[in-house]
């Protein structure tokens, strides 16, 4: 099985967590990178290393805190990767936000729209 | 050329001028705490990083910074919390071989002239008399009740070889203005004939009252990296106290890190200010009317880039939240393949974020330049 990938999180960065023996694949924190492209470059090629045997179930958590509106294409790459994979494994998207934070509410909303994979809107 | 909102924006380039004499200035007027001195000492340790300043300057700038925030949260006589002029303040800046380090703060009128006589004790010795003066005072433990100002003092004073600049100005029947400034020049003082002490006491005490005048809490004039940007969140976190909503806070951090990588990202780089090796030149702005907070950059951009940067800035604020939406999906779907490219992505984020239209205005420069100013409201949210 792939190994898994963490990162620890920066003031700028996000942690993430992408573990296929645990079944675990998140994003949480921050997100406001000057070169979001070197910084999630890892993440992609994990992904695409994983899509070759994936997990008959890949639930992916998105748990930002904030993001900027570079790391935004960086995540909807993310997201076309996992619309590609969902045709061999069974794809859930849980976008995290706090309750009452619109921005980020809306964000989830529209990625949902741009992408065809599940999605669900957890508050907390 | 302008859509100005009711304030008008000329101030961000009149301050841009009036600081331009300056590599360095950053400013913050409000209330000070633990947490925002750390902001504060790490937002000047990355740009005297960013400088490679020498080290024994470096570790000076930073012991007089250290006191001086000391000596405002220490003594600065706290009376009311909204502002009326009467919030702390504090400054420092760079000038060509000079770090000038100013502080403003309350003080009761009673203690005025204890206060002013230790400072003119202290102004009228000589580096010999001084250290002699340290070690008299550390041997008799003679301190105030309010923890050492005395040592403070003269030790400020050792450090920098200049003399202490000071000012006192009437408030009220119980309070006073105190301002203090403390100079470190690379160069001997010999040979500082360009400006004498009163030049930099007086420019930064002008700004304290524009400040003032503007609602301003913080400017920050200088390069702008990634770097800074990281420590001017730092210090904005922690001065937006408990009072601010929680969304408001995550809506003000989220416009200023598209407000800030956009001068370094999109900025020109040819600013009037000299020095700073790395990043892109520009001032930044946050203050707070009416419950609603201002955040403002200036930045020079090319001449060439106007039409269509204000073409894009009207397109944005005629459309409709849901023209704003589609514009946004539009842009990260065919840039997502692509890497960066940044077509106005940032300046659709701020005014989806903010809920208002932006204002912005481009004063003409030179043949090649113009000052762009932008400006973000960011509404109280509490509803």
């Amino acid at each position: 099985m792939i190994n898994p990938l963490t990162i620890e999180p920066t003031e700028d960065t996000p942690r993430i967590e992408l573990n296929a023996a645990k079944n675990l694949f998140e994003i949480s924190l921050r997100s406001l990178p000057e070169d979001p492209t070197g910084f999630y470059s890892p993440v992609v090629a994990w992904l695409s290393n994983y899509s070759q045997s994936p997990n008959s179930t890949t639930p992916f958590s998105f748990k930002l805190e904030y993001f900027n509106t570079a790391s935004a294409k960086q995540l909807l790459k993310i997201l076309f990767m996992l619309q590609d994979l969902s045709s061999k494994s069974e794809v859930t998207v849980d976008w995290h936000y706090e309750q009452g934070d619109k921005d980020m509410q809306s964000s989830g909303e529209r990625y949902s729209k741009l992408v065809n994979l599940k999605f669900n809107m957890i508050g907390y | 050329m302008s859509e100005s909102g009711p304030s008008g924006l000329s101030f961000l380039y009149d301050f841009y001028k009036d600081m331009a004499p300056y590599n360095l200035t950053y400013i913050y007027r409000g209330n000070f705490s633990k947490m925002l001195n750390e902001g504060i000492l790490s937002l000047s340790e990355s740009n005297l990083n960013n400088i490679s300043e020498d080290t024994k300057i470096k570790r000076k700038v930073y012991f007089i910074m250290v006191e001086s925030l000391q000596n405002i949260t220490r003594h600065e006589d706290k009376t009311e919390e909204e502002d009326s002029g009467t919030s702390s303040f504090f400054v420092i800046q760079r000038h060509e071989n000079d770090y000038l380090i100013t502080s403003g703060n309350t003080v009761e009128n009673k203690n005025i002239d204890n206060l002013r006589e230790k400072l003119e004790k202290v102004n009228n010795m000589d580096a010999e008399t001084l250290k002699e003066y340290y070690k008299e005072i550390l041997n008799n433990g003679e301190f105030s009740d309010k923890g050492g100002a005395g040592l403070g003092l003269i030790e400020m004073a050792r450090k920098s070889g200049n003399k202490l600049a000071f000012d006192f100005e009437n408030i009220n029947n119980l309070l006073s203005y105190f301002y203090f400034q403390t100079r470190i020049s690379k160069a001997s003082p010999e040979i500082q004939v360009k400006h004498d002490g009163s030049y930099y006491f007086d420019s930064a005490k002008s700004f304290h009252k524009h400040l003032h005048e503007k609602s301003l809490n913080f400017i920050y004039q200088g390069s702008f990296s990634q770097e800074n940007l990281k420590s001017i969140l730092g210090m904005i976190e922690a001065s937006m106290g408990s009072k601010d909503a929680l969304r408001t806070r995550k809506k003000i951090f989220n416009i200023l890190v598209e407000i800030l990588q956009n001068i370094f990202k999109h900025g020109s780089s040819s600013g009037l200010a000299m020095g700073g090796k790395e990043g892109k030149e520009g001032i930044f702005t946050i203050g707070k009317a009416g419950g609603e907070y201002f955040l403002s950059s200036g930045n020079l951009v090319q001449n060439k880039d106007i039409v269509k940067l204000e073409a894009k800035l009207k397109e944005l604020n005629n459309a409709s939240a849901e023209q704003i939406d589609a514009m946004y999906s539009s842009i990260i779907m065919k840039e997502s393949a692509e890497g960066e490219t940044g077509a106005g992505l940032g300046l659709i984020d701020m005014k989806m974020k903010s809920g208002r239209n932006l204002v912005y205005e481009f004063l003409p420069r030179d043949n090649d330049q113009s000052f762009f100013s932008l400006q973000v409201t960011v509404p109280d949210t509490i509803q």
